[in-house]
């Protein structure tokens, strides 16, 4: 450990260089000539930004742009003009980034502070804008509009201008000649040329300095680019290559973020929450690129708004359709073919959204299935629908309705008929699992600082898995049938509102709080037995009974702008959760510090109490769909975790960045299977269990290039994740399944032309820690004390005993895009795994042989391991209109 | 600039280099086993752990020095002996550390203590009483077309010895005896027998390997204390029209048989299953592997007769 720490004091040593480009001066040292007798300001405007490039922002309602001007010099700075446009015509300016911004010299002044409030929207399509930064530009305070695109901003009495500003879009200044409280919409353009989709959001600066500790907001742009497996876009797949952040097993949708599980993650899609993020055995996400339009991880130093996880929130808003004109797209891939469409159903006030995604996977199927099944024939599929309306009322009153369904189906069948025609046998499975979203969400501006959302949701999610066995044989000439099919269910519903509100008395205070309900139905599991002959019918229906569980908490935070160089965010929150007679309670508080060393240079540092009352109970091998959602209980109880985390960003010019963040997380009460358990046990889950604790610490280091013809990022992770459980083995410390010491992940966008760009992703993990003995013994299994040598006995040193070999991959994606008419064509031919790694996806030991020098052959153990995907390529053909 | 890009990735270099977690699996420890009882010549072997990819045979370590004791009282000094023939006994029996002469008795609780330089492996258990239990034959022949088998319906009572947690090996063998002579038989385990009896089901040895099972174990948790009966269907194998007899076993085994049995059963089921946690092979070998148990046996021959 001490070389990590070593590390990350040096690395933190380093960040602290200090970087300053006068990028400003220079442009008011730009040379012009101007000739102007008696032309207009506008015209003058209009030359300077021929000759020069520079923009200049101004409001036709407190300038006029069609006053004479009479101007004549050679070869003189801009500067220069800007001194005489005051001296003489009461113009003065203010130099904003590359902007310079005009307003009268005397302006009609507020007599006291008024509210700047309203909505962000996309200039295009009316969509609000989530996470966009609205600033005053002389001292850089403000505020980030929320997730409903809302923001309030007090304004003082010298404030002449605002400016608003996000990723992908052009920034806007907005002159301030309010003299009252005023509701006002901001719309942003789009960049045409998407140059800097990267991770990040303010200003002309690669680092973020508004977003918390912790917090990543991964840009849409950036995921439809990353090659993935079969061209499949897949959100959390482009989660994965962040720091912090894993993949678990290889092609596995599962977010395990600083050495926590996959559910230690609070994944919610429009604000509720999604229980199994998974299609086809974690290899695609539930959530379809093409509906989400804002997607953030939460790793640590958690605001108070956010509970019921240990290890982190992700948080996935959908797209809630174009207000102003109709568009969509339709995209053929080599697995699935999905398509979208929006539109306005009432220009301005009412619009709607509407994907949906089919998988054609039947095809290949039969390769990918028959690694987890024995069956002949295998047929799967998967879809899902996202849809949203939203209606304005108002510019105070806005309506949505979301929905979400996603379901994986798979049948199999195996038929086998006896040489001597006597025996017949069938066996089907059917095997089906989803998610099922409702929501409804309203959002009232009760003042022009206080804004609020009331939620009712509806979660859902359900497993079945039936399977039927036929056997027909011959007796005395006569067939004889016989039938027996089992039926196992199990799955968890939610329903849940809460109301969320947002107050800002003062540019230095956000204030956040509410109060939500949940009222939970554990559904762990059912098993219907039947059992159908010649004679009779028995029929057997093992079920453990529900569990229901009322849970409600509060919360407040505040996030402060104590000094020009120092914010906050300072929160509480307490929820309670009652299960059967047991009531559990939790009061965690969280805080969040950043302080701007220097411009460039941003040091932070989070902590965070959370507490998680209900854990999905998975057998240690593999992630599975038929895995159970349990509760807290009279017995269990829940989980909770501790973590604080310190860190660094630093923007070293305007094309690169970095950060660096060391992590501390212990974890208590954390749920396993026992020793030796078993799914098909007739014992409650809750005999089957241990509750043990974890501890997890590593170091993250971003690198990322925003600007010039090749972008991109480095990731690393230095990390060490370790579980104790008193009844697991024998009570000692053991590494995390999905313990990895190093994972690195390079991303490379390469845009070659206007139309051509290659994308690459190199990506390297330890191996997992796997359980497999590789001591033996002689057993003794004998029937009466003489030793067998027909078995050994394994010696698992400890769990997770094994490493697996590491992985690595390499992925690469060539990307054509073309605008023709009224439809943009986009043609993605993609290769997963391209230098055809063999990276083990399961290890075992097996019995088999190996050859002597005799050439003869002795019984052995062997390690097989076994590959899900070598080379893979894909083609991927959209159409956008 | 890049001065700075330089140091950052020598850094980096240094940390991903410096943390690889080294392998610190050891092979070659001790091993004793031994399964001790009233009427089994008492044995303790010592082998080796070895890599589950070693291809050779499992050597004894013959150089250990040694004692016995029983209630704490030194029985004798552990030798090591070659194997030998043993009248009454179908195989040699194995070599491997003994006490001359010496017979294990029931109630009493027997350790070990081998040296080997300077390690010292001990291990300690009982040998419990042996259960006495009936058979009532229901005279109901079973014919099972699948296997093409036949067997019996029986039920074996018993009174489980109250105050006490116990825990049992039901199994059973068959002796086919010769169509001309019946004092000529041969004895083997083969056939397999099905309960539904509650205690049976909830027992880790029938589960997955039903119809292998030889034997079955489970614990007194359902009847402690008191008389209980359970049903049991014994299959033989096909009618060869000869005398067969069943050897029905009750085993008392102890606590420490009973953990390492179901944990070595279960260890082998759940291996490569992605819905079972691995299972570790309970030991009770301190500074080593293996099993030191102890186990009385009451058994009860019946005639399946020739038909």
């Amino acid at each position: 450990m001490s070389s990590i720490w070593k590390g990350l004091l040096m690395l933190l040593a380093i960040s602290t260089f200090h970087f300053s480009l006068n990028a400003q001066e220079s442009l008011l040292s730009k040379k012009i000539t101007i000739k102007c007798e008696q032309c207009t300001l506008e015209k003058l405007i209009s030359d300077v930004t021929e000759q020069t490039k520079i923009k200049f922002a101004y409001s036709r309602s407190q300038i006029n742009v069609n006053q004479k001007i009479t101007i004549n010099f050679k070869e003189k700075e801009v500067e220069y003009l800007l001194k005489v446009l005051k001296e003489k015509y009461q113009i003065s300016y203010k130099l904003i980034g590359n902007t310079i911004s005009l307003y009268p010299e005397k302006a009609n002044k507020r007599q006291a502070k008024i509210v700047v409030s309203g909505y962000i929207e996309d200039k295009l399509s009316g969509e609000r804008l989530i996470g966009a930064n609205v600033y005053f530009p002389e001292n850089y305070i403000g505020t980030v509009s929320n997730d409903y695109g809302f923001f309030s901003l007090p304004v003082g009495v010298n404030a002449t201008e605002i400016v608003c500003s996000f990723v992908g879009y052009q920034n806007k200044i907005i002159p301030i000649d309010f003299l009252k409280d005023t509701l006002i919409r901001i719309e942003l353009s789009p960049n045409i040329e998407l140059e800097e989709v990267v991770i990040r959001a303010t200003r002309d600066e690669v680092i973020d300095k508004k977003m918390p500790i912790g917090m990543i907001r991964v840009p849409m742009g950036k995921i439809e680019s990353t090659p993935v497996i079969l061209g499949e876009t897949d959100v959390l797949k482009v989660a994965q290559l962040l720091p912090g952040v894993s993949e678990g097993s290889e092609g596995n949708s599962g977010l395990y973020i600083r050495g926590g599980s996959a559910d230690q993650n609070l994944i919610l899609l429009d604000g509720i929450t999604v229980y199994n993020p998974n299609h086809l055995f974690g290899f695609f996400s539930v959530f379809n690129a093409d509906a989400i339009k804002d997607f953030k991880i939460i790793k640590g130093g958690f605001p108070a708004r956010y509970g019921g996880r240990l290890s982190s929130v992700v948080d996935l808003r959908m797209r809630e359709g174009n207000m102003k004109e109709f568009s969509g797209s339709v995209s053929i891939g080599l697995i699935s073919s999905k398509a979208y469409l929006e539109g306005p159903i009432i220009k301005d006030k009412t619009s709607f959204f509407i994907s949906a995604r089919r998988t054609y996977i039947d095809l290949i199927a039969g390769n990918l299935v028959s690694n987890f099944t024995d069956f002949d024939e295998s047929s799967y599929y998967f879809y899902d629908i996202n849809a949203k309306i939203n209606h304005k009322f108002s510019d105070k009153h806005r309506l949505y309705l979301s929905y979400y369904k996603g379901r994986d189906n798979g049948d199999s069948e195996d038929r086998n008929e006896g040489s001597d025609a006597k025996l017949k046998s069938e066996e089907i499975s059917n095997l089906s699992w989803g998610n099922s979203i409702y929501g409804l969400r309203w959002n009232w501006l009760m003042g022009s600082n206080l804004f609020l959302n009331t939620t009712i949701a509806y979660s859902t999610y359900d497993y079945l898995n039936e399977e039927i066995f036929r056997n027909q044989y011959i007796v005395e000439d006569d067939w004889t049938n016989k039938e027996y099919s089992t039926e196992v269910q199990s799955g968890i519903d939610i329903f849940s509102s809460g109301l969320d509100f947002n107050w800002i008395p003062s540019a230095k205070h956000q204030v956040r709080f509410g109060v939500k309900y949940f009222y939970h139905t554990f559904n762990t599991g059912m098993e219907s037995k039947k059992f159908i002959s010649a004679d009779d019918t028995n029929e057997q229906v093992d079920e453990e009974e529900s569990i229901y569980a009322n849970e409600g908490n509060i919360f407040i935070e505040d996030e402060m702008q104590l000094t020009s160089k120092f914010s906050a965010n300072l929160g509480l929150h307490y929820s309670v959760f009652l299960v059967n007679d047991k009531t559990y309670s939790s009061f965690e508080p969280r805080l969040s510090l950043k302080f701007d060393v220097t411009d460039k240079v941003q040091l932070n540092a989070g902590g965070a109490i959370m507490q998680q009352y209900t854990q999905l109970l998975s057998f240690s091998r593999i992630t599975l769909s038929s895995d159970i959602w349990v509760p807290a209980t009279e017995n269990i109880v829940p989980a909770k975790s501790q973590q604080g985390s310190l860190g660094a960003r630093w923007s070293i010019n305007d094309a690169w960045g970095c950060s660096i963040e060391g992590y501390y997380k212990k974890m208590t009460d954390l749920l396993e299977y026992s020793e030796s358990a078993s799914f098909f046990e007739n014992d409650s889950w809750q005999d089957r269990v241990e509750q043990g604790d974890g501890e997890s610490y590593g170091l993250e280091i971003l690198v990322e290039r925003s600007k010039g013809k090749i972008t991109g990022w480095l990731a690393y992770t230095l990390a060490e994740s370790t579980r104790q459980f008193e009844n697991i083995n024998s009570g000692e410390v053991f590494p995390y399944k999905y313990d990895k010491r190093h994972d690195l992940n390079i991303v490379i966008d390469y845009k070659l032309t206007k139309h051509w760009s290659v994308n690459a992703v190199w990506t390297y993990k330890t191996g997992n820690a796997e359980t497999l003995g590789v001591i033996k013994y002689p057993s003794n299994l004998g029937f009466f004390g003489d030793v067998s040598t027909s078995y050994d006995d394994i010696i698992y040193q400890k769990r997770n005993d094994y490493r697996m070999p590491a992985y690595h991959r390499l992925d690469v994606s060539v990307n054509w895009k073309k605008q023709r008419e009224k439809f943009e064509h986009q043609v993605s031919l993609g290769v997963y795994n391209a230098y055809n790694r063999d990276n083990p996806y399961k290890i075992s030991l097996f019995d088999g042989s190996v050859q002597g020098p005799d050439g003869g052959y002795t019984d052995t153990k062997v390690i097989q391991e076994k590959s899900l995907f070598g080379i893979l390529p894909a083609i991927t053909y959209t159409i956008n209109f | 600039m890049m001065k700075k890009i330089y140091i950052v990735a020598i850094l980096f270099t240094v940390v991903f280099f410096s943390c690889e977690e080294e392998s610190d699996i050891q092979f070659n420890q001790y091993v004793v086993n031994s399964f001790f009882s009233e009427g089994v010549p008492f044995l303790i072997q010592t082998t080796n752990t070895v890599s589950v990819f070693d291809t050779a045979t499992y050597f004894s370590i013959k150089d250990m020095e040694g004692e016995l004791y029983e209630d704490s009282e030194l029985v004798g000094d552990l030798v090591f002996q070659d194997s030998y023939e043993r009248e009454g006994f179908p195989s040699e029996v194995p070599e491997g550390y003994s006490v001359n002469g010496f017979t294990p008795q029931p109630g009493k609780e027997y350790r070990f203590e081998l040296r080997h330089g300077e390690i010292t492996i001990t291990g300690s258990d009982i040998i419990p009483d042996a259960v006495d239990f009936t058979i009532t034959d229901t005279s109901t022949v079973l014919d099972d077309y699948d296997l093409m088998t036949e067997g019996i319906e029986c039920l074996i009572n018993f009174n489980d010895p109250p105050n006490e947690d116990n825990y049992y090996l039901l199994g059973y063998n068959v002796t086919d005896f010769s169509d001309t002579n019946d004092d000529i038989g041969w004895t083997q385990a083969y056939g397999w027998m099905k309960s539904d009896d509650p205690a049976i089901e909830n027992s880790y040895y029938q589960q997955g390997l039903l119809f292998t099972a030889y034997r079955f174990i489970f614990s007194d948790q359902y009847f402690n204390g008191k008389e209980y009966t359970i049903p049991v269907s014994f299959f033989v194998g096909h009618n060869s029209g000869r005398r067969k007899d069943l050897n029905i076993y009750l085993i008392s085994i102890s606590e420490q048989y009973y953990k390492y049995v179901t944990s070595a059963i279960n260890q082998q089921e759940n291996n490569d299953d992605y819905y079972a946690e691995p299972t570790q092979v309970y030991n009770n070998i301190s500074n080593g592997f293996g099993i030191f148990a102890g186990f009385s046996v009451s058994k009860y021959v019946m005639e399946f007769g020739a038909r």
